[in-house]
């Protein structure tokens, strides 16, 4: 009975006219590109060729390195945090989940501005060190892959927390308590229950770390380019720098590849280590006692949590105040004019404009079709291929920004859609590399809505645009507008796609990050503008967590 | 204090006490149990049944009180002392049995002893030995996803006991179970039980279940103990009208006792005349008090005692049940199976055994709205409960 609806509705309804429209539009966007991308990198002698050229191999290699470094310190200091926070009877637990509620906040890129203003060449805290003791070479040095793992393993400390956060308020109190009763200490019951049930959350974090360590651009832009270093990611942006097709699309393909393969593992851990739990209401978990060590362990994290998640932004904050870059930090010497000139001065007041139509553009369309998918994914299983549209549509979660806007080039620059050079490639550019998260939040929402609320619209009487508006729409209304403000903000901060992609007059923010350090704003205006893109970001989350219906925020 | 039977106590609770968040979850509590036996603590969700069962296995701290074991002093608050839950050598199976899901049924069982200093070959000699009692033998290597409910259960049973533990707790271990496997594993708890000779206390919400396992009955409502005793003593003879409801499933009736000749009658609110056994120790001033008559003790007949209206009926299978109305007064009654009579037919009754009860604290709501999917014969007569308990207001 309810087939025959499901079926009658499909056959006679504007329903034919979105599936069709949205499989469209997910090919044009999606797979487009990337198949371009694809036959491009053929013939496959290609990939010998390119791995043998000891500028790619070098490159694979780095990011190999950069990206297990990342996972490895992130994973580390996530999981103990984590644990610190939910199992423990660690005091001042709302200053901890502050500090790595702040590091989820700052965008790395920007963090690795502010690592830079503090302990660069020239950074404030070397200058420090070098003046009082007398040193020729600063202590270390920051523009090398290691220095791009500390600064990137530092800011993707909250993803594996949240994992592993997740995992452990999920696990059954009732485990550890059998643990206790059968006569296991505190630190048995820790390594021989509680650990090996938060395992799966554990690694499912560490491995979406990898993921976003293999995407990443920023941070080695700014911290390993300079010193001659590359990772896969910039390598690519050099390649299109001198027109080297192959070269790009190759590694493009090899990033990709390393980058689905992580997201399918991340996958395939959720899924196998869901253990059958449930967080039993009313009963609260008995937390570990930290005994003697209480107090030390505070300090340490407290400590930690405040000079790497509250320094940079210190940083950043003052040195956009400052008259120029470089002077002492005193009264004297503070301005708000680097404020004035970026909403005033040509290019930045254009960048700020431009990414926040290009996000707002690029949420409403990814938004849309997100919307679309989700319904067609969910509420029209009856057809075939259905999963196949889902795939492609999140098939860009493991496309690293680099790698879409090299694809949408090459997609693009031909006739008879010649898009290049025009800001509708990056809205474009955007709708496809956004379309997995509106996909994923519209879709968790529509999944959680009972089909009946639906079906009794039906057999109503209503039509389906009718029951779509009235009845599905305000249903879900708030899971895609979390889903719009989640795109709008990582469009607003995004460095690779729009620097690869702007010409004359549609620069962005992430253009203005990322061009304008070298020319002559300098530091201090730079910093003004990261310093709107945090607090533009801090209310958005706020917006987000909001919408989604969380009171403590995110943490 | 009343302990359980005669012999030697294992358990010993004294002036228990534990409030949450200034809520008293169980209060001044005192209860004995016998070494050997099987004690039950019955009660409706909410009771504090379980809390008092975690405290004894130390994973609450009560605020006041004693709680010994064998002798040995588990907690106290004058003088302060607390042994941790991983050195009270105790038992415990959950409600939803805690298996760990990373652990196969040998480790999970051979845990408890792992935490110790056993050697491999003792472990593995009395991890088998203890499979072989609760029925799993070979099953070591599974993991408690590829178990049946069934199984899981003894499992979590075969860890409680690995240890050969003073005190076995169970905290509702049959809840999970569907009523053909509960059946089964009472038979199969009360034969481990003998076997091994634990001390064994039991948390349960389920009054049949209660009845059926315990040698020991101890009721409890709102935290505190309201009678303890031999199952048969409770059902029979209950003393308040709590524990007539809850454990007997009784009716309550407000009356008088009135003496005529070698009979004794009950005298109801309106003035109506109820032909009755009575026990010798409430009749006497002729005041109203509560009485509390199971269904199967009201004699149905065409004649011969007090007329009665049948408002409703419901077939059950072993019998009928009947609400029937005497004045103001609704009364369930049970009739066996070929004894029938019609809705609207006028009956006469006469009480066969009655028990005098003091009122109790009111019922909490949750005790009234059956737990699970009611249906079949069991849902039936669960619905006719809540009819007749609401008639007889």
């Amino acid at each position: 009975m309810r087939d025959v609806v499901r079926a009658g509705r499909f056959l006679c309804d504007g329903r034919r006219a979105v599936l069709i429209l949205t499989t469209t539009a997910v090919l044009l966007l999606v797979a487009y590109p990337i198949v371009q991308l694809v036959l491009k990198s053929f013939p496959l002698d290609n990939y010998l060729t390119q791995l043998r050229a000891p500028q790619s191999y070098l490159a694979l290699r780095n990011t190999l390195y950069v990206s297990v470094g990342i996972t490895f310190l992130a994973t580390l200091f996530g999981s103990l945090l984590a644990l610190l926070v939910v199992r423990t009877n660690l005091p001042l637990k709302r200053v901890v989940r502050g500090g790595v509620y702040l590091l989820f906040l700052t965008p790395a890129y920007v963090g690795a501005m502010a690592w830079i203003q503090l302990f660069g060449r020239a950074g404030y805290v070397t200058r420090w060190l070098k003046s009082t003791f007398d040193l020729v070479r600063p202590p270390w040095d920051l523009y090398t892959l290691e220095g791009v793992i500390l600064v990137m393993g530092l800011y993707m400390i909250p993803i594996v927390y949240l994992a592993t956060a997740n995992a452990l308020r999920n696990a059954d109190p009732s485990h550890e308590e059998a643990a206790v009763v059968s006569g296991a200490s505190s630190l048995r019951t820790l390594c021989t229950v509680t650990l090996p049930l938060a395992l799966p959350g554990i690694l499912a974090g560490a491995f979406l770390v990898f993921v976003h360590g293999v995407a990443g651009f920023g941070v080695p832009a700014l911290l390993a380019m300079p010193s001659g270093h590359s990772v896969l990611t910039t390598q690519i942006y050099a390649a299109l720098g001198h027109y080297d097709v192959r070269m790009a699309c190759t590694l493009s393909v090899l990033l990709m590849v390393l980058s689905a393969a992580a997201l399918w593992t991340h996958n395939a851990v959720l899924r196998r280590g869901r253990f059958a739990t449930k967080p039993s209401p009313g009963r609260s978990i008995r937390p570990f006692e930290l005994g003697r060590w209480r107090w030390p362990i505070t300090t340490i994290a407290v400590v930690f949590l405040l000079l790497v998640a509250g320094g940079p932004i210190v940083m950043i904050g003052a040195s956009s105040l400052l008259k120029a870059w470089g002077l002492p930090i005193s009264w004297g010497n503070l301005t708000l004019g680097n404020y004035r000139s970026i909403f005033s001065v040509g290019v930045s007041a254009r960048a700020l404009r431009n990414s926040f139509l290009f996000a707002a553009g690029g949420a409403t369309c990814a938004a849309v079709l997100g919307l679309a998918i989700s319904y067609i994914v969910h509420r029209m299983r009856l057809l075939r291929g259905v999963r196949l549209l889902d795939a492609v549509a999140t098939a860009p979660l493991a496309v690293p920004g680099p790698v879409m806007a090299a694809g949408m080039i090459f997609a693009w620059t031909m006739p008879p859609l010649r898009l290049y050079n025009t800001p509708w490639i990056i809205l474009i550019a955007y709708t496809a590399a956004f379309l997995p998260y509106t996909v994923r939040t519209v879709g968790g929402v529509l999944k959680g809505m009972p089909e009946s609320l639906e079906e009794i619209g039906w057999l109503s009487g209503g039509s389906w645009a009718r029951v779509f508006g009235g009845i599905v729409f305000p249903v879900i209304r708030r899971g895609v507008w979390a889903g719009w403000m989640l795109v709008f903000l990582m469009a607003f901060r995004e460095i690779p796609i729009s620097t690869m992609l702007y010409t004359q007059g549609t620069e962005t923010v992430g253009v203005l990050l990322f061009i304008l350090k070298t020319e002559a704003g300098g530091l201090e205006v730079v910093s003004a503008v990261a310093v709107v893109v945090l607090v533009l970001t801090a209310l958005g989350q706020y917006a987000v967590g909001r919408l989604a219906g969380i009171r403590e925020g995110i943490l | 204090m009343k302990r359980s039977g005669g012999g030697r106590s294992a358990l010993i609770l004294e002036r228990v006490s534990k409030a949450f968040d200034g809520r008293p979850a169980v209060a001044d509590v005192a209860l004995a149990v016998r070494n050997g036996d099987l004690a039950t603590l019955l009660g409706p969700s909410g009771c504090g049944k379980t809390t008092l069962l975690r405290m004894i296995a130390g994973l609450e701290r009560p605020d006041e009180g004693r709680i010994e074991l064998d002798g040995t002093c588990l907690y106290s608050d004058r003088p302060r002392s607390f042994v941790p839950p991983n050195r009270r050598g105790i038992g415990m199976v959950f409600q939803d049995y805690a298996l760990w899901p990373h652990m196969t049924v040998g480790r999970t069982v051979s845990y408890p002893l792992r935490t110790t200093r056993a050697s491999v070959a003792q472990v593995r000699g009395t991890v088998s030995s203890v499979l072989a009692q609760v029925r799993l033998d070979g099953m070591e290597k599974r993991f408690p996803h590829q178990l049946s409910g069934g199984e899981q259960q003894r499992v979590a049973l075969a860890r409680a006991l690995v240890t050969r533990p003073r005190l076995l707790l169970l905290d509702e271990p049959l809840s999970n179970l569907d009523a053909q496997l509960r059946k089964e594993m009472r038979v199969e708890l009360k034969r481990v039980k003998s076997e091994t000779g634990v001390t064994v206390l039991h948390v349960t919400h389920d009054q049949s279940e209660a009845l059926a396992l315990a040698d020991w009955l101890i009721v409890m409502s709102h935290g505190r103990v309201e009678q303890c005793g031999r199952p048969e003593e409770l059902y029979e003879s209950p003393r308040t009208s709590f524990v007539a409801r809850f454990v007997g499933d009784a009716n309550l009736l407000s009356a008088a006792v009135v003496r005529r000749g070698d009979r004794t009658e009950l005298r109801l609110p309106g003035g109506e005349i109820l032909p009755s056994a009575v026990p010798s120790e409430s009749e006497g001033d002729g005041a109203e008090r509560q009485f509390a008559v199971h269904p199967h003790d009201v004699l149905v007949s065409r004649e011969g005692g007090t007329s009665a209206v049948i408002l409703e009926r419901g077939y059950m299978g072993e019998s009928w049940h009947y609400v029937v109305q005497i004045g103001d007064t609704r009364l369930r009654v049970q009739t066996p199976v070929r004894e029938v009579y019609g809705v609207g037919e006028v009956v006469h009754l006469k009480l066969r055994h009655v028990s005098c009860v003091r009122a109790s604290r009111p019922v909490p709501p949750s005790v009234r709205t059956p737990r699970g999917p009611a249906s079949g014969a069991r849902g039936a007569r669960r619905r006719w409960r809540r009819r007749g308990r609401r008639c007889s207001r």
